[in-house]
């Protein structure tokens, strides 16, 4: 089909999405606009950009959110690498082996979906300090997998039941064994799913707030989601600074989307469906 | 839903094609590799969950231990009107909050999916990706400022173009407040769900659409008669996702309206959090999400027994 | 430079004094964790947190043995009571940490460590002359001990400083509307701010009430119900606090005060003074923002002024700054006027100031802590940091509250506040220091029923007695005072 063809069949669609994708971004505008005003001109001025234009926030907001960002990896990363090797390995186990109780054991996991976070903070603080994990990589992390591997193992599942049976019957004939028949050829294939799991668990961690606020004691090792907040105070707060962190707190993931959005919706593509 | 769906591609691969020959892999060896998952979800998920419902038959003040108390907190929650408004407002929530969730982020995808162009399609998968990263919190602020008094931007805009005389305070009266936090984030396109449903239209057959399109079926029908049918494992998902972040949801009525005005935007989820930390009854908490648990396991299965009464494909 | 001079000096010279009748003293040992909330944010505010550790230093360097590790605030905007439940949950808050009082009231023993005993001891950090040198208590001021005592009777905390609170006026919007910031009574005050919406089409005065917890409707409200039940004060008085408090003749109700009242009849929602109340309540709403419902943070109040939007704003001291930095517009300071006989029969005439120990300085000892060997230096520290010589410096630098610490040096923050000050207290507290923080809830949800229409004024009395009473019955079931039934 030539261009102005498909120009001129698809421009009602794209002049929808243009005015979707507008009202969305306003948030997103919202921030970058109020990052670079100082309070007086964030009161006088809620919506729209003013000048002079106050770069110097980001300067002011760097010391601390460079620190955070560092901190936020450092949970981040080992939360993701055992996200997805734990899920993995369930959601492998779920679609590949008929065993007993399988099917009580999946929804065992599956309903734990519907616990309502905030019940289990005090409940998760007193494991987290019999362990005598309190301030330690492990009390954040740990606790953080266990809320993902929940969706985790759903959505590996899921994938691994798309894998054809063929591949598996063909190596196992070569003599694999079951894990290398894993790691030599469901891991490869799964790389999208295992994108599409990594966003969502990187999203998710970047973001929580309450448990590294409950499990970590010492303030410069407090993560992303939280380093935001520096600069809003019980009794005042720097708005244009808060902003500021806000936008230096989203470029790592935009940039990590960025890059990686292909592989994310590859993930996807088998159909996530219950 | 139309009979005449067929099983969706994902769907071919049934389980039972997966069943080995017994004696072929040594019984253990799932279990083996289940084991992670399971010591974690024990120590982090299992026994703080039962600790929670153990202690929603106590009297529980922090740090001291509970006291048991027998049914005394289920009772007194069924007594409690606050709680028993909240159940009604979060019935209320979720429904609205599913229904403009997964009608908008349909109607994205199928935007986006009836692009002619591959590579807009990307770029716009790509726009509606990206504000997945947008804070909560930001959201809020800004949502805030929309349902403002007098400066709010809804109500410069409503007085503005002269559909309404005056200003109205979205957020201060008992009939709006609910909806206005329903309609938080709009157009709402912009989500997990618009990713799933797009990657599920994307694995439709074209030689089905391309055939319906030559037998003269237009592009609005297609929608309804085999976009619509085919995805529904995708959209059951989504609503059972959707339902339960709404049974749960509490930022929104903490952040913009705490509950207000008169109880009409409290939330199960935010009243166990009141109880519990403001007012320090952690056993009376628990038993508040104790019982959310159980309407959340409640409706979920409701929604997976709808979902398969007729349907013929995957079981979970 | 001039200011860390004169503390250095300051400093020396007092150990100078002291040096000797401390060195003895200096077997004390242990290590203590110290949350000061906003008095120790050294990335935020480095200048008042450098003397937070600069005090803290003195300490250990006259106690070699002692460990005193300063805590970081944690952000504003994250969930202090979460925090802080977690850690007392798993014996793990720090061993000086800060919390509202109304917090503490409702925790009481099951969290902290009464400090009473201690309050009896003579405080050694304080120099001789200075009240608090012999008994630590004399050192803060009778109103904040008044206001911090328990429901229980004893005092949890310390009570180092306070806030105050004035109207923050826009003094151009007030001449465009013709309006002076000075009235005789409530009746002309009402006028002139309708005066100013309806000729300046902006809104009048600036407080909100959101559907659970603090908001400035919570000053509002415990001003109407001390000025109507004020002729009553005397009757409502226990005996066992004010022989406690003997030079207050007029002071705020504890807790058990108010429960007592409501047992015995003495304050009854169907009283005629309760119509005076919800008509005064309602005035009081109808001048402020259409929204004022639906607003949930004082910050969007005071942006509204800042913005130019709001005639009135209704601020603390801490406010001070941000509104001398950042308003573009001429401003000024001004209170609520009295309310007199012309308003209705019986008023007292005056109205009453609304400050209290609801800033930094109220610190506290948890239970875990008192279970340790480290109690003995948590409260030793905590006279150290009290005494005026070291609390002072620290609350003038941060400049947001008074220091209530007697022998300290006033700042210039007070200065606006004037004539505020000389008023006298509330005789009923914010609704959450009533009786119990729930009750508090319960009455601003009742009231927001009220002032929507979804109750007429019977109703809304009968539904008040009836908070009252549970209120009441809650704090007798906590407590277990000797008159309950």
């Amino acid at each position: 089909m030539s261009q102005s063809k498909a120009w001129r069949r698809d421009w009602p669609l794209m002049l929808i999405l243009l005015i979707l994708a507008i009202i969305t971004y306003i948030p997103f505008v919202f921030t970058v606009i109020n990052s670079f005003k100082i309070n007086a001109q964030f009161f006088q001025q809620f919506w729209l950009p003013t000048t002079p234009l106050h770069p110097e926030n980001y300067v002011r907001a760097w010391p601390a959110m460079g620190r955070a960002i560092f901190n936020s990896f450092t949970y981040s990363i080992p939360t993701l690498v055992l996200t997805l090797v734990i899920s993995g390995l369930a959601g492998y186990a779920f679609a590949r082996y008929r065993f007993p109780g399988r099917n009580i054991l999946f929804v065992a996991i599956l309903a734990l979906i519907m616990i309502p976070g905030i019940l289990l903070v005090i409940p998760m603080f007193s494991v987290i300090i019999a362990l005598d994990w309190a301030d330690t990589l492990q009390g954040v992390v740990l606790p953080w997998v266990s809320v993902e591997i929940v969706f985790g193992t759903f959505l590996m599942r899921t994938f691994f039941e798309t894998l054809p049976q063929e591949y598996f019957e063909a190596a196992r004939l070569d003599g694999a064994n079951e894990f290398s028949l894993l790691i030599r050829i469901a891991v490869p294939l799964a790389i999208p799913a295992f994108s599409t799991l990594a966003i969502l668990n990187l999203l998710f961690s970047w973001n929580d707030i309450i448990w590294p606020l409950v499990a970590i004691f010492d303030s410069e090792r407090l993560p992303v989601s939280i380093g935001v907040l520096s600069f809003a105070g019980a009794w005042s707060t720097d708005y244009g600074v808060t902003f500021a962190s806000y936008v230096i707190a989203s470029l790592p993931l935009i940039i990590i989307f960025a890059f990686t959005s292909r592989r994310f919706m590859d993930g996807l593509s088998g159909g996530l469906s219950i | 839903m139309t009979q005449k769906s067929k099983p969706m591609p994902s769907a071919k691969t049934e389980p039972s094609r997966w069943k080995l020959r017994s004696g072929f892999v040594p019984i253990y060896v799932p279990f083996l590799f289940l084991i992670p998952a399971l010591l974690l979800l024990l120590s982090f998920r299992y026994i703080p969950a039962v600790s929670a419902i153990f202690h929603s038959f106590t009297y529980w003040n922090i740090p001291e231990a509970g006291e048991f108390i027998g049914l005394d907190n289920y009772r007194a929650l069924f007594d409690d009107p606050i709680f028993i408004k909240s159940l009604g407002n979060i019935l209320k929530y979720m429904a609205g909050r599913t229904a403009l969730v997964l009608v908008m982020a349909f109607v994205g995808a199928e935007l986006v999916y009836n692009l002619t162009s591959d590579r807009w399609r990307n770029i716009w998968r790509m726009v509606f990706t990206i504000p997945m990263v947008i804070p909560i919190t930001v959201n809020l602020l800004v949502w805030q400022q929309v349902y403002a008094g007098r400066q709010g931007m809804l109500n410069e805009f409503l007085t503005g173009v002269g559909a309404m005389a005056r200003p109205y305070p979205w957020l201060g009266r008992p009939d709006t407040a609910l909806p206005a936090l329903i309609f938080i984030g709009f157009p709402a396109v912009a989500g997990f769900g618009f990713l799933i449903i797009l990657a599920a239209l994307q694995n439709l057959s074209s030689e089905v659409n391309d055939a319906a399109l030559i037998d003269g079926c237009s592009r609005l029908r297609r929608v309804f008669a085999i976009d619509l049918p085919a995805i529904r494992g995708p959209l059951a998902l989504i609503l059972i996702l959707s339902l339960n972040q709404g049974m749960q949801e509490f930022a929104p009525m903490l952040v913009m309206t705490q509950g207000g005005p008169i109880n009409t935007t409290m939330s199960p989820a935010y009243y166990l959090y009141i109880q519990g930390f403001t007012y320090g009854k952690h056993g009376y908490a628990s038993a508040i999400g104790t019982v959310l648990m159980l309407m959340t396991l409640v409706l979920s299965i409701f929604i997976l027994r709808m979902r398969y009464r007729r349907a013929y494909d995957v079981a979970v | 430079m001039f200011k860390k001079l004169s503390l250095i000096l300051v400093f020396a010279l007092l150990f100078g004094v002291f040096g000797m009748a401390l060195a003895q003293d200096s077997d004390i040992s242990g290590e203590i964790v110290v949350h000061l909330q906003v008095y120790y944010r050294p990335e935020q505010h480095p200048a008042h947190s450098a003397i937070a550790e600069q005090v803290a230093q003195e300490y250990m360097d006259m106690h070699p043995n002692a460990t005193i590790e300063l805590l970081p605030d944690i952000p504003g905007g994250t969930d202090y009571i979460t925090w802080l439940s977690a850690r007392m949950a798993a014996d793990e808050a720090p061993d000086i940490v800060w919390d509202q009082w109304f917090n503490r009231s409702l925790k009481m023993d099951t969290w902290w460590t009464a400090l009473d005993d201690y309050f009896e001891m003579p405080n050694p950090y304080i120099a001789e002359g200075i009240p608090g040198h012999e008994r630590w208590a004399d050192s803060f001021a009778p109103n904040a001990m008044n206001t911090t005592r328990a429901p229980d009777g004893h005092w949890y905390q310390t009570a180092l400083d306070w806030v105050e609170t004035a109207m923050f006026y826009n003094v151009a919007m007030f001449e465009e509307a013709g309006v002076e910031p000075d009235w005789a009574n409530w009746g002309e005050f009402i006028a002139d701010m309708h005066t100013i919406q309806d000729t300046l089409g902006v809104e009048a005065f600036g407080s909100f009430m959101p559907g659970t917890g603090w908001s400035t409707w919570y000053w509002a409200d415990s001003l109407w119900l001390s000025v109507v039940w004020a002729d009553r004060h005397s009757e409502i008085y226990m005996d066992k606090y004010s022989e406690m408090q003997p030079d207050l003749d007029w002071r705020a109700l504890n807790a058990e005060e108010v429960a007592k009242a409501v047992h015995d009849g003495v304050i009854n929602a169907q009283d005629p003074r309760m119509d005076e109340y919800l008509r005064i309540s309602k005035e009081f709403v109808e001048i402020l923002p259409i929204d004022y419902i639906g607003i949930t943070s004082l910050g969007d109040v005071m942006r509204m002024f800042l913005g130019e939007q709001l005639a009135v704003y209704w601020g603390g001291s801490w406010d001070n700054k941000e509104i001398t930095d950042s308003a573009s517009f001429e401003w000024g300071l001004t209170y609520l006027p009295p309310f007199t006989e012309e308003d209705f029969e019986g008023a007292p005439g005056t109205i009453y100031r609304v400050g209290g120990p609801s800033s930094a300085g109220q610190y506290g000892i948890p239970v875990a802590t008192a279970e340790s060997e480290n109690l003995e230096l948590a409260v030793d520290y905590l006279m150290w940091m009290s005494a005026p010589q070291n609390f002072g410096p620290l609350a003038n630098e941060f400049g947001g509250f008074i220091p209530m610490v007697a022998g300290t040096e006033i700042g210039p923050v007070l200065a606006n506040f004037q004539t505020v000050a000389a008023l006298q207290d509330r005789l009923f507290l914010d609704p959450s220091g009533r009786l119990t923080v729930e009750h508090g809830d319960n009455w601003t949800q009742i009231m927001q029923g009220f002032f929507l229409g979804a109750t007429d004024e019977e109703q809304t009395k009968a539904l008040l007695q009836e908070a009252w009473e549970s209120g009441a019955a809650a704090l007798c079931e906590q407590v277990g005072y000797d008159w309950c039934p």
